[in-house]
C-alpha cells in the first residue's frame, strides 16, 4: 500500500530532478550577475567586500550609449514593423501573384541570421569600399551614396532581419481575424475606406502594438549587427559596450554587470507588458480559429505589390547571400573584379586551416550535444510544466521562460562570472558552452515540445495508466511515440540555434574551444573579409542542410498522421 | 449523507465492491464535489447522472485515481485506495480498475491488436495468452476482422468497441465509464447502449457509469445516483428515480414533468392522497409516498 508521499516516486524524482537542474541553470548565473552589479568593493576580490548601488548611479556617465541604444532600437523597430505589416497585408489580404511561395520565403531572412546580414551589408555599404558605393562612383556619383556604419545603417540591417519576425506575428494576427466582422460593416452600408478605419484598424492595432513591444525588446538586446557595423566607427550600444568593457584591460566588470542588469530589467518589464497586451488587448481577433481572410482584388496594382515583396526579399536574403558568395570567390573583394582576381583559395583555406576546422567540428559537436541533451531535458520540463500536476509547476514555467528576457550576452556574462570561481575547471572548455546553450535555449525547446504536447489528448496517457502501466512504461510506450514529431523538430531547432549562436559563445569560448559564429566575427576583425564571407557561407550551408531535414521530417510526419 | 437508503437488491447480498464516503474535491478554492457517498455492489451497474458541471465525472475520476480528492475515503473490495485521514492515495495504475474514456483514447500509433493487448503486456502475460485473450475480446465486440488495422483508420463506433475491448481484456475488477456514448450519433448510441448492457451482464463485471443522458441511465443502470452541484440529489433504481422523484430538480431533470406548486390543504386530505390547492384555487390530489407534506409543496405530473 502506498502512502501519499511515496506513491509517485519515480515520477516525482524525475520531475523535481529536472526542475532543480533548470532552476540552477537559470538562477545561478543571474545570481552572480546581480552580485557583480551591486559589488562596489575591490574588483579584484571575490566574493565582494562591499555592496551598494554606485555602479548603477555611475551608469549616468554612459548616457550617450543609452541614447545610441534607444536611437537604433526605435529606428529599427519602426522599420521592422513597416516591413512586417506591409508584407503581412500584401501576403494575407491581397491577390498578389505567387502568395504561397512568397510567404514561405519570408522565413529565410530569419534563418540567415543578422550577423550574416551585417557582414554582407558591410561589404555592400561601407563608404569607401562598399559595392553599392563602387557602382555609384562608376555611374559618375561623387563620394558615397550610403554609409552603413551609421546608426541608421545599423537599424536598417537589424530591421531587415527582425522584419521577418514582425511579419510572422502580424500575419498570424491578420489570419485570425474573422472576415465577417468586416463584411458586417459593409453590409450595413459603410464604404471600404470607412470599414478599414473603423473596423479593421481598431481590431489589429492591439496586436501590432504587442508586436512592436516584442520587437523593441529584441532590438534592445541585439548584439551582432551593432558589433559588426558599429565597432569600426566606435558607435556603441548597450550590448556592444558591455562586451567591450569585459574584453578590455582592465575589465570594468562591475559597471558591465550593472549595465547588463539594467538592460535585463528593462527587457523584463517590456516582455511583461507584451504578455499583458497580448492577453488583454487583442479582444476579438484571437479566437484560436484560423479564418480564410478576405482577399482584396487589387487589379494591376498586384504586380507593384509583387515588386515590393521581391524588393524586401532581395534586401534581406538574396542580395546578402549573393554578396557573400561574390566576395568569397575573390582574392580581394571589389565590385568590378578582373578575371585573375577570382579564386577558390578562400574555400581551400577554410577547409584546411586548423583553427577553422576545429571551430566547425566543435560547433557541430556542441550542436549535436545541445540538441540531444536539450530534447531530453526540455521534454521532461515540458511534461512537468504542462502535464504533471506536481505542485510548483507554475513556478518552473516562469524560471524556464526567464532566459527569454535576458540578452544572451548578459546571460553569458553571468555564467562566466559564476563558473570562473567554480571548483570544477570547466571555464574555457566546450562544457561551459554546452551549459550556456542548454540554458539560453530553454524557452525555445520547451515551447516547441509543449506545442505538440498540448495537442495530445490527455486521456491517451490516462488510459495507459488505467491499464496499469507505470509512469516509466507510459513514457516509453505512449508519450514518447506520440511526441516524436515535436521531439524531432525541437532537436533540429536546437541544432540550428546552436550552430548560429553568437552572444553567449563570444564571451565563453576559450582559446582551445573555438566555435563557428564567434570565429566568423574574429575573422572579420582580424583577417580578411573574403575568408569571413566564406565562413559565413559554410555556416549558412550547415544551417540550410538542417532546415531541409527539418522540413522533410515535418512533411513526412504530417503525411503519416493524415493517412 | 448516509449510504444509499434504498439498499442493494437481494441478489447482491455481499459486501460493496466500491465504497465512496464523504468525498469532497476542490480545485483551489472552487468546489467540484462537495460531499458524495454511495456504494456499488459486486456485479452491479451504478450510474452517476446529472447535468454538466455537477461533479459526476470528477467523482468517477477520483475513484479511478486520476484526480486527488481533498477529503473523504474510497474503498475497493474493502481496501482503502484513498483516505484523507489515513493519508492513503494509491496511484491509478495500482488500483486494479479499468476505464472507458469519453474520447475513446485509442492510441493512434498502434494497431487495434496492440491497443487491446496493452493492459496484458503491462501485466507480463505470455504471448500465446495475449493472442488468445485479445482475439476473444475483439470477438465479443465484433471487431475481429480489424485486428491489424491502424487505430486512425477506424470510425467512431469502431474506436468505441476497441476501447471497450481494451478496457475489459485484462479482467479488471471494476469498469469505469466516462460518458462513453456521448460522441456517437443517435442511432449508434441506441444500439451501443443495448450492446454495452448485454456485455456487462455477460462479463458480470461491476461498473460505475457516468452520463448526462437520461435515457441512457434509465436503460442501462441497476441503480442511479442523481447529482447536482457536487451533491447527491437522490439515489435509487431507475424506477424509483423516475416514478418517485424526491425533489423538484430530480422530477424536472428526469424527463419533462409538469410541476405544479401550491398550498397543502390537510383538511381535504383523503385516504392516503394529499390535497394541494393551486394559486387559482384548483384542487389536485397526489401521492406523498411516505414523505411529510409541508405547507408549500409541488406536485409532479407526468403523462406516461
Amino acid at each position: 500500500m502506498g502512502s501519499m508521499g511515496s506513491s509517485f516516486s519515480i515520477q516525482k524524482i524525475a520531475g523535481y530532478g529536472v526542475a532543480a537542474i533548470a532552476a540552477v541553470l537559470v538562477l545561478y548565473p543571474v545570481y552572480f550577475l546581480l552580485q557583480a552589479a551591486f559589488d562596489v568593493g575591490d574588483p579584484q576580490v571575490r566574493p565582494p567586500t562591499a555592496y551598494g548601488v554606485d555602479n548603477f548611479s555611475g551608469l549616468l556617465q554612459y548616457a550617450q550609449i543609452m541614447f545610441n541604444t534607444l536611437t537604433v532600437s526605435l529606428a529599427a523597430t519602426v522599420m521592422a514593423l513597416v516591413f512586417g505589416s506591409v508584407m503581412a497585408w500584401i501576403l494575407t489580404r491581397t491577390n498578389v501573384p505567387g502568395r504561397n511561395v512568397l510567404e514561405q520565403l519570408m522565413v529565410v531572412p530569419y534563418y540567415l541570421t543578422p550577423l550574416l546580414g551585417a557582414l554582407a551589408w558591410s561589404l555592400l555599404g561601407q563608404p569607401e569600399s562598399g559595392f553599392i558605393n563602387g557602382i555609384w562612383r562608376a555611374l559618375g556619383g561623387r563620394g558615397h551614396l550610403i554609409d552603413i556604419n551609421t546608426p541608421y545603417g545599423i537599424a536598417w540591417v537589424m530591421a531587415l532581419f527582425e522584419g521577418s519576425v514582425a511579419f510572422v506575428m502580424i500575419a498570424a494576427l491578420m489570419k485570425s481575424m474573422d472576415p465577417s466582422l468586416e463584411e458586417a460593416s459593409q453590409v450595413i452600408g459603410a464604404s471600404r475606406i470607412r470599414t478599414i478605419i473603423r473596423i479593421t484598424l481598431p481590431l489589429v492595432i492591439p496586436g501590432i502594438l504587442g508586436a512592436a513591444i516584442f520587437v523593441f525588446a529584441e532590438m534592445l538586446g541585439s548584439f551582432a549587427v551593432a558589433l559588426v557595423l558599429g565597432l569600426p566607427s566606435r558607435y556603441y550600444v548597450i550590448t556592444t559596450a558591455i562586451y567591450q568593457m569585459i574584453q578590455q584591460y582592465p575589465p570594468k566588470i562591475q559597471v558591465a554587470a550593472a549595465m547588463g542588469a539594467s538592460l535585463f530589467a528593462v527587457m523584463f518589464v517590456m516582455l511583461y507588458v507584451y504578455r499583458r497586451v497580448v492577453i488583454s488587448g487583442s479582444y476579438v481577433t484571437i479566437t484560436g480559429k484560423a479564418f480564410r481572410p478576405r482577399q482584396l482584388d487589387v487589379g494591376r496594382l498586384r504586380y507593384v505589390l509583387l515588386g515590393v515583396c521581391l524588393l524586401y526579399l532581395s534586401a534581406a536574403a538574396l542580395l546578402p547571400l549573393a554578396t557573400l558568395l561574390f566576395a568569397s570567390l575573390q582574392k580581394i573583394a571589389v565590385i568590378f573584379p578582373t578575371a585573375e582576381n577570382f579564386t577558390l583559395d578562400n574555400f581551400r583555406t577554410a577547409m584546411t586551416m586548423n583553427a577553422v576546422r576545429s571551430a566547425i567540428s566543435n560547433s557541430l559537436l556542441l550542436a549535436f550535444g545541445t540538441a540531444s541533451i536539450g530534447v531530453l531535458l526540455m521534454g521532461l520540463l515540458a511534461w512537468l510544466i504542462y502535464r504533471s500536476r506536481l505542485p510548483g509547476s507554475g513556478l518552473i514555467e516562469y524560471i524556464v521562460m526567464f532566459p527569454q528576457a535576458v540578452p544572451r550576452l548578459v546571460f553569458a556574462f553571468g555564467l562566466m562570472w559564476a563558473w570562473v570561481i567554480f571548483p570544477i575547471p570547466i571555464y574555457g572548455t566546450l562544457w561551459l558552452l554546452l551549459i550556456a546553450y542548454l540554458t539560453v535555449f530553454l524557452p525555445l525547446g520547451v515551447r516547441t515540445i509543449a506545442g505538440v504536447m498540448l495537442q495530445i489528448d490527455k486521456s491517451l496517457e490516462e488510459c495507459a495508466q488505467m491499464c496499469g502501466a507505470s509512469w516509466a512504461y507510459r513514457v516509453r510506450t505512449v508519450i514518447v511515440p506520440l511526441l516524436r514529431p515535436g521531439l524531432v523538430a525541437a532537436w533540429l531547432l536546437l541544432f540550428i540555434a546552436s550552430v548560429r549562436e553568437l552572444g553567449a559563445s563570444i564571451l565563453l569560448m576559450g582559446p582551445h574551444s573555438k566555435v563557428l559564429t564567434p570565429s566568423i566575427v574574429e575573422s572579420w576583425f582580424g583577417t580578411s573579409s573574403e575568408l569571413t564571407a566564406t565562413l559565413a557561407l559554410i555556416q549558412t550551408l550547415v544551417v540550410a542542410l538542417a532546415i531541409i531535414v527539418l522540413v522533410a521530417v515535418t512533411r513526412r510526419v504530417t503525411a503519416q498522421t493524415l493517412d | 449523507m448516509p449510504a444509499s437508503p434504498s439498499g442493494p437488491p437481494a441478489s447482491f447480498s455481499l459486501a460493496p465492491h466500491i465504497e465512496v464516503n464523504g468525498l469532497e474535491l476542490y480545485y483551489g478554492s472552487v468546489p467540484a464535489v462537495r460531499g458524495i457517498t454511495f456504494n456499488v455492489m459486486p456485479g452491479e451497474q451504478l450510474t452517476l447522472l446529472g447535468p454538466s458541471g455537477c461533479g459526476k465525472t470528477t467523482t468517477l475520476r477520483a475513484v479511478a485515481g486520476l484526480e486527488q480528492p481533498t477529503v473523504g475515503e474510497i474503498r475497493i473490495n474493502g481496501v482503502p485506495v484513498f483516505s484523507s485521514t489515513h493519508r492513503i492515495n494509491i496511484p491509478a495504475e495500482k488500483r486494479g480498475l479499468s476505464m472507458v474514456f469519453q474520447s475513446y483514447a485509442i492510441w493512434p500509433h498502434m494497431t487495434v491488436f496492440d491497443n487491446v493487448a496493452y493492459g496484458l503486456r503491462v501485466r507480463k502475460t505470455s504471448a500465446a495468452e495475449i493472442m488468445e485473450k485479445v482475439d476473444r475480446a475483439l470477438e465479443m465486440v465484433q471487431m475481429r476482422e480489424f485486428t491489424d488495422r491502424r487505430a486512425s483508420q477506424l470510425s467512431g463506433g469502431q474506436q468505441q468497441r476497441v476501447a471497450l475491448a481494451r478496457a475489459f481484456v485484462f479482467q479488471p475488477s471494476v469498469l469505469l465509464f466516462d460518458e462513453p456514448l456521448s460522441n456517437l450519433d443517435a442511432k449508434l448510441r441506441a444500439d451501443m447502449r443495448i450492446e454495452l448492457r448485454d456485455l456487462q451482464h455477460r462479463l458480470g463485471i461491476t461498473s460505475l457509469y457516468v452520463t448526462h443522458d437520461l435515457e441512457e441511465a434509465l436503460a442501462m443502470s441497476d441503480r442511479i445516483v442523481v447529482m447536482r452541484d457536487g451533491l447527491v440529489e437522490q439515489t435509487g433504481t431507475p424506477d424509483e428515480i423516475y416514478s418517485l422523484p424526491r425533489s423538484e430538480f430530480v422530477a424536472d431533470f428526469i424527463g419533462s414533468a409538469n410541476l405544479i406548486r401550491g398550498r397543502h390543504r390537510p383538511d381535504l386530505d383523503d385516504d392516503g392522497l394529499t390535497a394541494l390547492e393551486t394559486a387559482t384555487g384548483q384542487l389536485i390530489y397526489g401521492m406523498a409516498y411516505g414523505r411529510m407534506a409541508r405547507p408549500e409543496m409541488t406536485v409532479s405530473v407526468r403523462t406516461v
